[in-house]
């Protein structure tokens, strides 16, 4: 397989989309990877990462390297063998916690960093540390993606590109200017407010319901421009979409093509270390460009800066940490490495003109997403007024070439509550501690220099959703509050949160139901109840509902049956022979049937201890008026409940109800009885005869049709047929037993 | 007498959805609203309504048109 940097590669050979690719976990891609490599280059790797020989005739599985880079040491001991070309390659994978890049992406960025891709590649794919998968289709080295071991990434750091000539540095500098860091966190807190109120809803190709999309895009707090920018973000929303679900605080949902809000407690979770988490995302993320914005779903070739986002921070980090560079000097730089760099899009044709003005670009992902992202920092040199910049701790500590930037001073009383329950919030108090702590439970309404947000009963709801007490939400703004909180504020808040309680909805909750009240007496009196836990909740005379299933002491009850209703309906209901009476299997029911059943009919008397419905003309005609019953409806009724299919005395209800039913016709017919089949044979031959006949009933029996009867009486009568109109004579009585013998002897 | 021979028999219905009130008045009041009612599969008790899983958010729909806010358990 041969490793195709920098290959003969004709773009116009290009058809498929790099964007369809899906995602799949990093260690199964890079197995799959190495399944489809021939037996000697999965030899070489084996010998290279450090196997055991292996016969001439036996085979080298790919699980083989797969397990043994898993073990640390070995990767380590790998990686520490490399060049330090070599090592700049892991160490991009790492910065950028990315698994895959594609062929074209890796060659620009290590052009752009002074190294020869192919040597610095080749060593990788060599002892199996990254592995290279194609694309279906033509060659293509944006299609071609190199696939990193996870423990490769794991035993690998930044490196720094060898310098050469270094980057002119300015230390005269004014008008400093570093953005908080806050501007992604709040916005992503606002997205994903939205989110809770209302999934987004995916098309089958990945992109947004436009009408979801609209949502988001239109609403000035997620959408609306940044105060304090020197570059513009191109689609921006969608960009803080991107970052959430990268970081985990939106989630795709299981099953089906909605996007979620992630749980509450993310915020609580992952709030200190969240500005970080974001950085890194971004360093990584593709499927947004500081030129192009999000890159569409249909696109053929990848968009050229996020591939070169860390190499522009790794260039800036090769200056002294006090040092400033001019944009202008280190778009020159990138200048004499790539002269193509500049293009929007990747792979670069030969000979492409560059006609992007290289610091525009440049400012773009330095002045854009990081210097909101408080990565960089920015100035003017004295005395041209060239913009100037310069890594922040915060920037070196995400390339994980500096320590953890501890974040800025920040003064606890910033909120300004008023009465109408809007707050306004001074960003110089904000952490992202508190944006997610606020997030939960008050809404954004406007983010800017100041910053505006507004309790509602819903916001509060969600807070309440999300576990938080009334207490905590209102002690947190007395914390932060520049004053004492208007009484009308704790008093709504408390009054919020007292409504919510008047409705609760159980998604999924359990029930307990018991054959009396006795015996649920009897299992209350039982029932052991850890402390703050809730115990059971009666809910009717013999039916408890458990809030967590996992509490229910299941050694003092025996199961006399269950039902999980997340599974479709069973038979539990038996049709008796009249078909129109149903009996219920007490040990199978549910407790929906018996709601299905009261729709169209009639509980009776409860007999031997079996409970009994009956169908009648009036039930049907209830659940037809009442309830929209329709007979198809019915039918599946009787499938999913009784096993069987409707009955025919319910059919026939049914028909009676019917507003179309046809008339049953009713008639009288003459039957004629034949003492013999040959003789009912000639009656429907004989073509005197067979005109008057009907139907044969029988072997001896047919009808007549009635209007002919008298002209029938009087052909049988020609033709000397002996017939009797009318019901058989009555028996002759019984013959008188004969007299008794006489003994007497008689005179003869 | 055994352990076994004293466990009480019981029926275990799990998954199940349903809406409880605070009190019976507030279900009817829910009832009363036809849109919500053809919702409701059945009536457990004065204050548990019995509903199907699927419909769960025109149930929550529903419940927020009505003015009221819910507290979801799930």
């Amino acid at each position: 397989m041969p490793l195709r940097f920098g290959s003969n590669y004709d773009p116009a050979e290009e058809t498929s989309s790099y964007v369809s690719a899906l995602p799949e976990p990093p260690l199964a891609a890079y197995r799959a990877a190495l399944q489809k490599y021939d037996q000697t280059r999965l030899m070489l790797i084996h010998r290279l990462s450090g196997g055991a020989e292996v016969g001439a005739s036996h085979k080298v599985r790919p699980d083989w390297v797969v397990e043994r880079l898993a073990e640390h040491r070995m990767a380590e001991k790998l990686v520490g063998e490399l060049s330090h070309s070599s090592r700049v390659v892991l160490g991009l994978f790492a910065v950028t916690e990315t698994y895959s890049w594609s062929d074209a992406g890796l060659s620009l960025a290590l052009n752009a960093l002074g190294i020869d891709p192919e040597p610095a590649v080749q060593p990788l794919l060599e002892r199996g540390l990254l592995a290279i998968r194609e694309g279906d289709g033509p060659p293509s080295p944006t299609l071609t993606r190199l696939l990193a071991h996870p423990a490769a990434l794991n035993a690998s750091r930044t490196m720094l590109p060898e310098i050469g000539e270094p980057l002119p540095v300015v230390t005269e500098v004014r008008q400093i200017r570093e953005s908080d860091g806050l501007e992604p966190i709040l916005r992503m807190g606002a997205v994903w407010q939205r989110v809770v109120e209302a999934p987004l809803r995916q098309t089958l190709q990945g992109t947004f319901f436009k009408r979801d999309r609209e949502r988001i895009e239109d609403d000035p707090v997620i959408a609306g421009p940044i105060a304090d920018a020197f570059e513009p973000l191109p689609d921006m929303a969608l960009l803080w979409i991107e970052l959430a679900l990268a970081v985990g605080l939106l989630v795709d949902e299981t099953g089906t093509d909605r996007i979620i809000a992630g749980p509450p407690s993310f915020w609580t979770e992952n709030a200190f270390h969240l500005p970080q988490m974001v950085a890194t995302r971004w360093l990584g993320i593709r499927t947004w460009s500081e030129q192009g914005g999000i890159v569409s779903e249909v696109a053929t070739n990848e968009p050229s800066l996020p591939y070169l986002r860390p190499v522009f921070m790794l260039w800036m980090a090769t200056l002294p940490e006090d040092g400033w560079v001019a944009v202008d000097d280190l778009a020159t730089k990138f200048d004499e490495l790539v002269p193509t760099w500049r293009l929007p899009t990747i792979p670069h044709l030969k000979g492409g003109n560059a006609t992007f003005d290289h610091s525009s670009v440049l400012s773009s992902v330095l002045l854009g997403p990081a210097y909101q992202l408080g990565l960089v920092r920015t100035a003017e040199e004295v005395p041209s007024g060239r913009r100037l910049v310069q890594l922040t701790p915060l920037g070196r500590y995400v390339l994980a070439l500096g320590p953890f930037a501890s974040g800025r001073a920040t003064f606890d009383h910033f909120l300004f509550v008023q009465p109408n329950f809007e707050i306004i919030a001074y960003r110089q108090g904000l952490t992202p501690g508190l944006i997610g702590e606020f997030s939960r439970f008050i809404q954004w309404t406007q983010i800017g220099a100041a910053l505006a947000l507004k309790l509602t009963p819903e916001s509060i709801y969600q807070g309440l959703e999300g576990g938080m007490t009334p207490s905590a939400m209102i002690d947190r703004l007395t914390k932060h509050s520049q004053r004492a909180l208007p009484a009308g504020v704790t008093h709504a808040v408390e009054t919020w949160a007292s409504r919510r309680e008047r409705v609760t909805y159980h998604a999924s909750a359990t029930l307990v139901e018991f054959a009396s009240e006795t015996e649920l007496e009897q299992a209350l009196e039982r029932w052991p109840t850890a402390k703050g836990a809730s115990g059971p909740l009666r809910i009717t005379n013999r039916m408890l509902l458990v809030e967590d299933p996992e509490t229910i002491p299941f050694t003092m009850f025996r199961l006399a049956g269950q039902r999980d209703y997340r599974r479709a309906a069973e038979p539990c209901v038996e049709v008796e022979d009249d078909g129109v009476t149903l009996a219920l299997d007490l040990a199978r029911s549910d407790l929906l049937v018996d709601a299905e059943l009261a729709r169209f009919s009639d509980e009776q008397p409860v007999q031997n201890t079996r409970r009994r419905f009956l169908v009648s003309a009036e039930s049907l005609a209830r659940g037809r008026e009442e309830s929209g019953l329709t007979q198809s409806a019915l039918s599946r009724w009787y499938l999913q409940r009784t096993g069987s299919a409707l009955p025919a005395a319910v059919r026939l209800l049914l028909y009676a109800g019917a507003s179309s039913s046809q008339i049953i016709e009713i008639n009288r017919p003459i039957v004629l009885s034949i003492p013999d089949a040959d003789l009912l044979d000639g009656l429907f031959q004989h073509p005197e005869t067979s005109p008057y006949l009907a139907e044969r009933l029988g072997p001896q029996a047919a009808t007549v049709k009635p209007e002919t009867w008298d002209e029938f009486q009087a052909v049988l009568t020609r033709l000397k047929l002996p017939f009797r109109d009318g019901p058989p004579p009555p028996p002759p009585p019984a013959p008188a037993p004969p007299p008794a013998k006489s003994n007497r002897r008689t005179k003869s | 007498m055994s352990n076994s021979q004293t466990r009480i028999p019981v029926k275990l219905h799990r998954s199940v959805s349903l809406i409880r009130t605070a009190d019976a008045i507030l279900a009817e009041e829910l009832l009363a609203r036809k849109s919500f009612a053809k919702l409701v599969v059945g009536r457990l008790s004065d204050t548990v309504l019995l509903v199907h899983s699927e419909e769960e958010d025109a149930i929550i729909d529903e419940l927020r048109r009505m003015g009221h806010t819910p507290r979801v358990l799930r």
